[in-house]
């Protein structure tokens, strides 16, 4: 007797409704009548989890008959949004469900409101891994996600007085029932202890890690459906659970204290996600984390792997991992560990397995951004690590020594060991020498990587770096997000664009017709009327719809120059009350983005920015001409509707600071216009699109680089020959936006004119404003706009994540797609 | 901690009969053990096949068996259940001892390795 005699699962809304009604009984306990419409998102979301979960264990048997080479994606972050909305957009019953809800008397819409957004990531790395789950099914390949199950998500943010507050996010109270916890697959990880010294039979050195404490890891899957429904994958997240029999025996003894002490000590390891998106230096938690993710994960593959072959030779013939970003590093030492000391394979056998199956994507351009973990930390957590990458050290010096004699300098550079008062391990060294291939994120990023950032290790393996620019899912940010834009563009070009991206440049004939660019243009007005409810719900700010929507929405961060965009508004502002300037269309600025907690200028210019919208918004000269709008809590189920609304998209970092960008992508995508720096990705938009189609303004990385060596940047050279400057600086010194708490912003008058300004907001100022002029006039050019965010629209194929996770496969992970 | 004891020629087999050894019954697990060894004894062979699950704490009281002995005796294992055996191999002591599936078959061996020792 198996599972398949039972019948496949139907989809019509007939079907749908049985579903629904068996789990509001069967599950819930509930009766019809009885229901809330929380009782009804549960129920749709046990009654998908069944279909998912059919298609899973076909996707599996596929696999296995197969015996399928597999991807591991390891990540400390997954930024996934909500589930329901691209669960019935990948399964293609959304209608069907629409129509099974409605005959019920619901509203979808009003069921999907229930779900909160699964917030296990900061932002463009954690949803880069997100969408990239989502290609990987879409495109039948054989691709895992693993990380940590975080009880607490990424902070909710609350605005108090213009002040970001955190709140804590709980998510999993909330979470919709998609994931199966599978106990019976647990972990046990060891921690902590100590290296034993000791010979072994033959006489030989034997390192003995003892004294270790256990954490148990207990994974939890999420089915990933890819578009069309014909292959589930999953995202496995490992919560941590103290070892139970450890603890029952404490408890026995009668030290119920200790007992929970330890219990609380274990479950610590997964309970929060560390809010901030650069590293924290030394923070044992997060180090504990990192390990956690990368012993449960190669346990786990290395289980599966193990049952259906023998020995490791073939091991990376079957299994690929790739490590996002240098958080999962430790990856090369765990994998040396359990091949060298478990599995008593020779040091260069296992080293030879390990680079063939390790791979490291690279997010960071600042150098000094660059994981790094005291080596007297190292000892105390993961002892037999510290060892194990002493002697990958070691053997890798000894080879550059070869090769480069007499350069003691090189060796200081490339050491996996950074010396000085404190000695720490060089984390993303550890990635590179540990594996076979080395990317970056964007053309620029991954050329930068090789001669700035690490140009020894691109002296040394060249073959090993590439480049593999990131990418969108369509899926969720057109598709799912922009329904309306989405129909229009089907109906025009065909649905084959859901799949294919490309397929879009069938809209570059219709860019000037009028007909189109009017349905084009109704599309974002209403869009934008949607935005502007949702800015009227959380901020009690009325905007017009006809305004000019221009929005920068990514984390808060210097680099990417928030601060920038809001010296522009003042400068906007002064032209309007001082010059008698008189635009002939209203603007809208919008921001959105969280703070790390700890990082205080941050937080600051989000009260900038309120601070400015209130002297705005209360000034009667402006006739509301000028609106800023910060709505809170940015999050992927907010940015599905803040997007669509753009016209103008902000992507203004400091050139050569951000590795990539995605939000770029996605505006574009949805028909808004680029205000960019040659920075990132925004350089293969501007490819893409033509010059004619973006706006790209300031320095270049050259420039920048080049200013910072030779020490020539003035900023009070910027403040004393433009009036304009000057008249915005004077602005933060003269408390004009803080009249009631006066020197509240003088920092900025300080931290740009007198210490340096790193980010070269002056240097960028008058360029950028100039770009918005251009912006503007073509912006009352109706037809002209218009064409412009087409042809945006039509070019865009590049950077969906299909063709990047295709890229990856073929040319890192050697992966084959199993129909 | 129950430790069945029995002497086959001048090897004594010491079976702990819990299921687990953790830091709850460790220390009383070394003590039965250090206590045998004062007692003179010095080749043994521990039958492991209850344990179910040994921690960190239990293992380092096998060790500090084969300090306590000092190079001047013997210690084997038998009957190491496959998860058993998965805690020695990650903290090495695989190597450091010889493993038999059996109390019979690790007997005969530790016999014609004593006499190999004699001569």
């Amino acid at each position: 007797m198996d599972s398949n005699a039972l019948e496949p699962l139907k989809n019509d809304p007939n079907s749908l409704r049985d579903s629904l009604f068996r789990h509001l009984k069967y599950s819930l306990g509930k009766e019809f009548h009885s229901k809330t419409i929380r009782d009804v998102y549960l129920a749709l979301t046990l009654s998908l989890r069944d279909r998912l979960l059919e298609k899973l264990l076909e996707t599996e048997a596929r696999y296995q008959a197969a015996d399928a080479k597999r991807l591991y994606y390891l990540s400390m972050e997954f930024l996934i949004g909500r589930s329901l909305g691209i669960n019935l957009t990948n399964l293609d019953i959304f209608d069907a469900c629409c129509t099974a809800l409605m005959d019920m008397g619901i509203d979808l819409e009003e069921v999907r409101e229930q779900e909160t957004d699964a917030a296990l990531g900061n932002g463009g790395l954690g949803r880069l891994a997100a969408c990239f789950l989502d290609s990987l099914a879409t495109l039948d390949y054989p691709g895992f996600g693993y990380g940590i199950h975080y009880e607490y998500g990424l902070f909710r943010q609350e605005i108090n007085n213009g002040y970001q507050k955190e709140k804590p996010d709980h998510w999993l109270s909330k979470a919709g029932p998609f994931q199966i916890e599978r106990t019976e697959e647990s972990c046990i990880i060891p921690l902590y202890g100590r290296i034993e010294h000791g010979l072994d039979l033959d006489g030989n050195y034997n390192p003995m890690w003892v004294d270790w404490r256990v954490i148990l890891g207990v994974p939890h899957d999420i089915p990933i459906v890819g578009y069309g429904a014909k292959t589930v994958n999953y995202l496995r997240l490992y919560a941590a659970k103290p070892s139970s029999d450890f603890d029952i025996q404490i408890f026995n003894a009668g030290d119920y204290f200790r007992a929970v002490e330890q219990k609380i000590k274990s479950e610590t390891v997964s309970k929060i996600l560390y809010p901030s998106d650069t590293f924290d230096t030394g923070k044992e938690l997060r180090l504990v984390q990192e390990y956690f993710l990368v012993a449960c994960s190669l346990r786990d593959i290395i289980r599966r792997y193990l049952k259906t072959h023998q020995g490791f030779d073939g091991f990376p013939d079957k299994v690929n991992i790739q490590m996002n970003d240098t958080h999962p590093a430790l990856a090369v030492a765990e994998l040396m560990r359990i091949l060298v000391d478990e599995h008593s394979l020779e040091w260069e056998a296992a080293w030879n397995i390990t680079q063939k199956t390790l791979a490291y994507t690279n997010h960071t351009l600042l150098s000094e951004a660059l994981e790094k973990w005291p080596v007297g930390l190292l000892e105390h957590v993961l002892p037999r690590h510290l060892q194990i990458i002493y002697e990958i050290n070691h053997r890798f010096l000894g080879e550059i020594a070869v090769l480069w004699p007499d350069d003691s300098d090189r060796l200081n550079r490339m050491s996996l060991i950074e010396e000085g008062a404190e000695k720490q391990v060089r984390m993303a060294h550890l990635a590179i020498i540990g594996s076979h291939s080395v990317n970056g994120v964007s053309a620029l990023h991954t050329d930068l990587i090789k001669t700035s950032l690490v140009p020894d290790f691109f002296a040394r393996w060249p073959e090993r770096f590439n480049n593999k620019t990131n990418g969108i899912t369509q899926r969720r940010w057109l598709l799912k997000a922009n329904p309306l834009l989405a129909d229009l563009l089907t109906e025009t070009v065909g649905s084959e664009w859901i799949t294919d991206l490309t397929r879009l440049q069938g809209l570059e004939p219709f860019a000037n017709d009028p007909a189109f660019q009017d349905r084009f243009r109704k599309i974002k007005k209403a869009n934008k009327e949607n935005l502007g409810k949702i800015i009227y719900q959380t901020t009690r700010l009325k905007i017009n719809p006809d305004s000019l929507f221009d929005i920068h929405a990514k984390r808060i961060h210097e680099y990417k120059r928030q601060l920038l965009n809001v010296m522009h508004i003042i400068h906007e502002y002064f032209r309007i009350i001082e010059d008698g300037h008189e635009p002939a269309v209203p603007k809208t600025y919008i921001f959105a983005g969280k703070a790390a907690p700890g990082y205080w200028a941050a937080k600051q210019i989000i009260k900038l920015i309120h601070s400015v919208g209130d002297v705005i918004h209360k000034d009667r000269r402006v006739k509301d001409r000028l609106k800023v709008v910060f709505i809170p809590d940015y999050r992927v189920s907010l940015a599905e509707k803040i997007i669509p609304a753009a016209e103008v998209s902000e992507q203004i970092s400091t050139a050569g600071t951000e590795a990539s960008g995605t939000g770029n992508m996605k505006f574009a995508l949805n028909g808004s216009l680029t205000i960019g720096t040659l920075d990132g990705a925004n350089v293969e938009m501007l490819e893409e699109v033509g010059e004619d189609n973006i706006y790209i303004f300031g320095l270049k990385t050259r420039e920048v680089q080049e200013m910072k060596q030779a020490g020539t940047y003035r900023p009070l050279n910027y403040y004393h020959e433009h009036d304009s400057i000057r008249r915005m600086m004077d602005a933060f010194w003269d408390n004009r936006f803080c009249p009631q708490e006066p020197g509240l912003f003088r920092w900025l008058y300080h931290h740009i004119l007198e210490k340096g300004d790193h980010y070269f907001h002056l240097a960028d100022f008058l360029s950028y404003s100039r770009i918005h002029e251009a912006v503007y006039s073509d912006y009352l050019k109706i037809p002209v706009w218009n064409r412009k965010a087409i042809l945006n629209v039509a070019r865009m194929g590049k950077f969906s994540s299909d063709r990047t996770i295709s890229e990856y496969a073929r040319e890192i992970w050697g992966l084959t797609p199993v129909h | 901690m129950k430790i069945e004891a029995e002497t086959i020629d001048d090897i004594l087999v010491l079976t702990p009969c819990d299921p687990i050894i953790d830091a709850s019954s460790a220390a009383d697990f070394k003590g039965q053990l250090v206590t045998w060894i004062q007692e003179g004894n010095t080749r043994i062979l521990l039958d492991l096949s209850f344990i179910e699950f040994i921690d960190s704490s239990g293992l380092g009281a096998i060790i500090s068996l084969l300090k306590l002995l000092a190079g001047k005796g013997d210690i084997c294992l038998c009957g190491i259940r496959d998860q058993v055996m998965s805690l020695f191999k990650l903290t090495r002591m695989d190597r450091i001892f010889r493993f038999y599936s059996s109390p019979a078959e690790a007997v005969e061996a530790m016999k014609v390795a004593g006499i190999k020792a004699e001569d």
